[in-house]
């Protein structure tokens, strides 16, 4: 299960690419599921409604750009899971990469809810009555997925 | 009658997106948006503070 070389292991190459890749699922997970099968909302909903197939358009090019950017981070956790492959002191367990994929996936979720949901305002993850429920519970989800991923990868860890 | 088809496909051609009207309108907007960086920053900020955080991490993990 460890593969050391020096008697030393070093979680955090595999921590960092699990969560790189989590950031970019996750962003995945976001656009496939709210934007696009959903349709709760998309990049820009709460600056520029989608009323027409022109705010329809302009929303589709941000959220390309968005997919873009989840994209990048998948192919740049990709390009760390493979360096860390080839490292002799990078502990290779399943349980810490799929904590750190949770915990990519969490931050993801935290970060992206306070910046875009609440400060910025960009849109909100279900528009209308309650919507600041919709936001709140989309925190809550990110807390949950960071805590449980930092918990496996305590457990799945090498000291 | 031949011509009015011909007429139709034409138009019809004409309007096929990308270069379609609602196409076009929605390039323009976003060209002439004059908080388009703005905006493009907000929707990358995200990314770049969870990317500070994969690194910072990935450091923590080495000194480990």
């Amino acid at each position: 299960m460890t593969k050391t070389s020096t008697g030393r292991a070093h979680v955090g190459p595999l921590v960092s690419a699990g969560t790189v890749m989590g950031v970019g699922l996750g962003g995945f997970v976001d656009g496939i599921v709210l934007h696009q099968l959903l349709q709760w909302h998309n990049m820009l909903s709460s600056k520029i409604p989608p009323v027409d197939l022109v705010t329809m358009k302009t929303n589709m090019v941000w959220d390309g750009l968005f997919h873009c950017l989840t994209w990048i981070m998948t192919v740049v956790g990709l390009g760390l899971l493979w360096r860390a492959a080839g490292r002799a002191d990078v502990p290779w367990s399943g349980r810490v990469f799929v904590g750190a994929l949770l915990l990519g996936w969490g931050l993801f979720n935290f970060v992206e809810g306070v910046i875009d949901h609440h400060i910025l305002g960009l849109h909100h993850v279900h528009p209308g009555s309650g919507e600041l429920a919709w936001d709140l519970g989309f925190l809550a989800s990110g807390v949950l997925l960071i805590v449980v991923g930092g918990l496996m990868i305590r457990r799945g860890g090498v000291a | 009658m031949r011509v009015g088809i011909v007429a139709a496909m034409v138009s019809t051609s004409v309007a096929i997106c990308p270069d379609c009207a609602p196409g076009l309108a929605a390039r323009a907007a976003i060209r002439e948006d004059p908080e388009l960086g703005q905006v493009v920053a907000a929707v990358v900020l995200p990314f770049v503070i969870v990317a500070l955080v994969a690194a910072t991490l990935h450091r923590l993990g080495r000194a480990s």
